[in-house]
């Protein structure tokens, strides 16, 4: 299913295959925000890839170069082979060590920071080695209509139905709108509890 | 519907700074100066919460401004401030105690190499609101960029801004008086708005607050538990406390 697929669909729901009501542009910005709507509330994009250590416990992946980061999984340590313990919080960080942001040694823990940032503790005095990072990721940014989506078969209706509801919504008509926002929300429900229950110990096993 | 970009500005800087002090996301550090014998620092306005403050390096305590008052109203002296006390109701302060006894100077690397030897202070922060109402706010097309780079790193996330800030542009469209005018869309769009912003709180606790707990489930069990002291024996004698 391609970008162009699912304006299609959209355009036929809206009858305004040929009349050009709705533009093209407009299709095209409610196909992304359904893309980054569904990669947000499922996190079903899980991508992996290997960080230097660098000479700091904050880590901020966007400005290492990982654009599509979204959310941390995992972090396992390439040095000991180990995973890093994330069950602590910045407070019990805290709680460890009044001055944790000094600590050196191998890195034992991680935990969230911020929306760009996590924490990496204790840093290394001289950092040497990497680890490898799972990551739940961005949708892709779809400039082209040829790409295809990245999503389950099953799925792919989601994003005809979010775009008409969308389109509808700009033109006022919000009333029309609910009912393809009822569809859209019970697919996105049915694919969250399958990417973040059935399969969340596989979170891991999956990149 | 004819409605200028600096009203769709506001509004969008509006529905921004809603999100930030409900979600406190916008997070950023910056050092300070700290002289010997002045306890109170001036803080920027932006400053919305203060997160962490560290003095060369240790975690410093925040302390209640009643708190300070009631049990530290004698004996003010200067040594080495462990707590700090911030004021934000109207000037942005922070005063520090006990009164620091010497000077540290302002660092700039205050993620890393200068952690050690400055003063610093980790905050949620407003997004760029510093040209709000003056008909020149920061968003400079609908969905464009930010003007300022700092600004720009203190917007929603692009994944996300879109999506959620349009449900708080048409919820407050419909509000303002003219030919947009809809009590029926208004509160139709204050639903959508409510139910996406929680959304996007449960986005961020989910992912940017709560440790993983992927790999190891169980809490850390590090909690502040002092042991209770145990005093020699031979040097104080047996406790004639109940059960001796």
């Amino acid at each position: 299913m391609t970008r162009k697929d699912v304006r299609r669909d959209v355009q036929i729901n809206l009858d305004d295959i040929n009349a050009g009501q709705y533009s093209i542009d407009a299709i095209n910005d409610s196909i992304q925000d359904c893309y980054d709507d569904i990669a947000c509330k499922t996190l079903f994009l899980v991508k992996s890839t290997t960080v230097n250590l660098i000479g700091s416990c904050y880590y901020d992946f966007k400005a290492l170069g990982i654009l599509d980061y979204l959310g941390t999984i995992a972090v396992l340590n390439n040095n000991t082979n180990m995973f890093l313990q994330d069950n602590v919080s910045l407070k019990e960080l805290d709680y460890i060590r009044w001055d944790w942001e000094l600590w050196r040694g191998q890195p034992i823990f991680w935990c969230p920071h911020s929306l760009d940032k996590i924490v990496i503790g204790p840093q290394m005095e001289s950092p040497i080695g990497s680890f490898k990072l799972f990551y739940f990721a961005q949708a892709p940014r779809l400039s082209d209509d040829v790409t295809n989506i990245i999503i389950a078969d099953d799925v792919q209706t989601a994003f005809e139905h979010y775009c008409t509801a969308d389109q509808l919504e700009i033109a006022s008509e919000y009333k029309k709108a609910v009912g393809f926002w009822v569809q859209y929300n019970n697919s996105v429900t049915e694919y969250k509890r399958r990417t973040q229950v059935i399969s969340v110990s596989d979170y891991v096993a999956r990149v | 519907m004819n409605l200028s970009n600096e009203t769709k500005n506001r509004f969008l800087d509006m529905g921004e700074n809603n999100i930030a002090l409900a979600t406190k996301l916008f997070v950023d550090r910056e050092s300070f100066p700290v002289t010997a014998g002045t306890a109170d620092i001036v803080l920027p306005d932006y400053i919305v919460d203060i997160r962490r403050v560290t003095l060369l390096g240790k975690k410093m305590y925040p302390q209640g401004f009643r708190s300070y008052q009631e049990n530290f109203y004698v004996g003010r002296g200067n040594g080495y401030p462990f707590n700090y006390i911030f004021n934000n109701v109207g000037v942005r302060t922070i005063k520090l105690y006990p009164t620091p006894e010497f000077s540290v100077p302002q660092v700039t690397n205050v993620w890393d190499a200068d952690i050690a030897t400055g003063f610093i202070i980790e905050y949620s922060r407003t997004p760029g609101m510093a040209n709000y109402g003056t008909g020149n706010s920061w968003g400079s097309t609908l969905w464009g960029t930010s003007n300022s780079p700092n600004q720009q790193n203190f917007q929603l996330p692009e994944y996300y801004r879109r999506r959620l800030l349009k449900q708080f542009l048409a919820f407050k469209v419909a509000t303002i008086e003219g030919n947009s005018q809809s009590s029926r869309m208004s509160e139709y769009f204050r639903q959508k708005w409510a139910a996406s912003s929680t959304d996007f709180y449960n986005f961020i606790n989910k992912l940017h607050n709560g440790s993983r707990k992927l790999v190891i489930k169980s809490p850390a069990g590090i909690r502040p538990m002092p042991g209770r002291p145990v005093l020699p024996v031979g040097k104080f004698g047996y406790s004639v406390d109940e059960g001796f």
